[in-house]
């Protein structure tokens, strides 16, 4: 943001929310989240975490769905080796 | 760099972000005002995030995928588990594995799996995998206009790779994978690899298609040499082609990018200088500016002595 004085009451005023939305990000993302984030507003930065977290668990899903699915596929005499290994 | 090419830059990065969160880039927008460089470390983090989740259970499922025929592997990664699961077992399999089951899936699923995969994290794979086989899968990527998935790669082909991957690549889809390449250092070395005729192809299209903030980037990062060549075959460019290059420079300012070929061209310093009435005071001062510090006004001829004349 332009360092003007309307910008900087503004900044001080959000500080707190961009702090705990920033910190919701960092959460989810560990060290190195780049400072430069915090020039994005609170609702911003939580929409940027939940597209992380929303894609998580969608990856999740489709790993457990794709489990099932592909435990189908397997000959039948290999099921029992393959899921000794899998788990 | 100009502010035009970090804010294109910006929005390459918020395209790659986009693919990996599986978002449409305009829901995604509001990020573009942040810079290139926070935009990379963020994409660099996400996708350490992504591919760190579950990682022990693909790799118990990986070590399992060794029981089986590389033809089941591949019916289960393409019926199964879909792109981003293959994507990820992808680089946890030995490479040698990796490639047999790669050799028995679609083109269009490997393009899918393309999208989705860190390359990085992969290399030893992507290099394997046979030129007709990156042929095949880069002109899928062409079809689908996947750019960004392309500029990803193109580090980690094999250098047979390239060369078949450039053969179905057009001039159009060329210039837009080198503006979104990760790693730009290379295109030296990927234009060196054209034949002569492309060359004046790419200029053509440049032309043609309105795309010369994406062909003075490219000039940008080409060495003294090839630079000098591509530049060469600029200068066999009409009339019209010179008012385009024109226009993409007042657009775009891309006052430093066009020194390169206006240095070469006295068309050119004529067109831009007949066109130095159009910009604002301030607008001409700055371009001035620049170029003094690039020390070109005395080889820009009469834009050079229009510059001054302000």
């Amino acid at each position: 943001l332009p360092r003007t004085r309307a910008n900087g009451d503004r900044r001080d005023k959000r500080g707190p929310a961009v702090d705990q939305a920033f910190a919701a990000l960092a959460a989810e993302l560990g060290d190195g989240v780049p400072s430069g984030l915090r020039d994005l507003e609170p609702d911003q930065l939580r929409d940027l975490t939940k597209a992380i977290v929303d894609t998580r668990h969608r990856n999740s899903a489709a790993l457990a769905a794709g489990g099932e699915r592909a435990l189908n596929m397997i000959p039948r005499l290999l099921r029992g080796p393959i899921r000794k290994i899998v788990g | 760099m100009s502010r035009e090419f970090a804010h294109a830059e910006a929005h390459a990065e918020v395209l790659k972000l986009a693919r990996i969160l599986e978002r449409e880039p305009g829901q995604l927008a509001y990020l573009e005002r942040l810079s290139p460089d926070d935009l990379g470390l963020l994409r660099e983090r996400v996708t350490e995030a992504l591919w760190t989740d579950n990682n022990h259970m693909l790799g118990r499922i990986a070590a399992a995928s060794k029981l089986l025929p590389a033809a089941v592997s591949a019916a289960i990664s393409e019926r199964a588990f879909g792109a981003f699961v293959s994507a990820r077992l992808a680089g946890l399999l030995e490479p040698d594995r990796a490639v047999d089951v790669a050799a028995k899936l679609s083109p269009g699923f490997l393009a899918d799996v393309a999208v989705q995969l860190d390359p990085r994290r992969a290399s030893g794979v992507i290099t394997r995998i046979s030129a007709d086989q990156i042929s095949d899968v880069t002109r899928e990527l062409v079809l689908r206009e996947e750019y960004v998935t392309m500029g990803r790669f193109v580090g980690h082909l094999s250098e047979d790779a390239v060369t078949a991957a450039l053969d179905v690549t057009d001039d159009r889809s060329l210039l837009r994978v080198a503006f979104v390449l990760d790693d730009k250092d290379r295109l030296d070395e990927l234009v060196g690899q054209l034949p002569k005729h492309r060359l004046a192809g790419i200029v053509q299209t440049a032309t043609d298609g309105a795309l010369w903030l994406e062909g003075l980037d490219l000039l940008a990062h080409l060495g003294d040499e090839r630079r000098a060549e591509v530049v060469a075959t600029a200068l066999e460019l009409d009339d019209q082609a010179l008012e385009t290059i024109t226009d993409a420079v007042l657009e775009h300012d891309l006052w430093g990018e066009v020194l390169v070929i206006a240095e070469r061209d006295s068309g050119l310093q004529a067109k831009l200088a007949s066109r130095l009435g159009s910009l604002s005071p301030d607008q001409r001062r700055a371009v001035r500016a620049r170029v003094r510090k690039a020390g070109a006004i005395e080889r820009l001829g009469v834009l050079g002595e229009a510059l001054e004349a302000e």
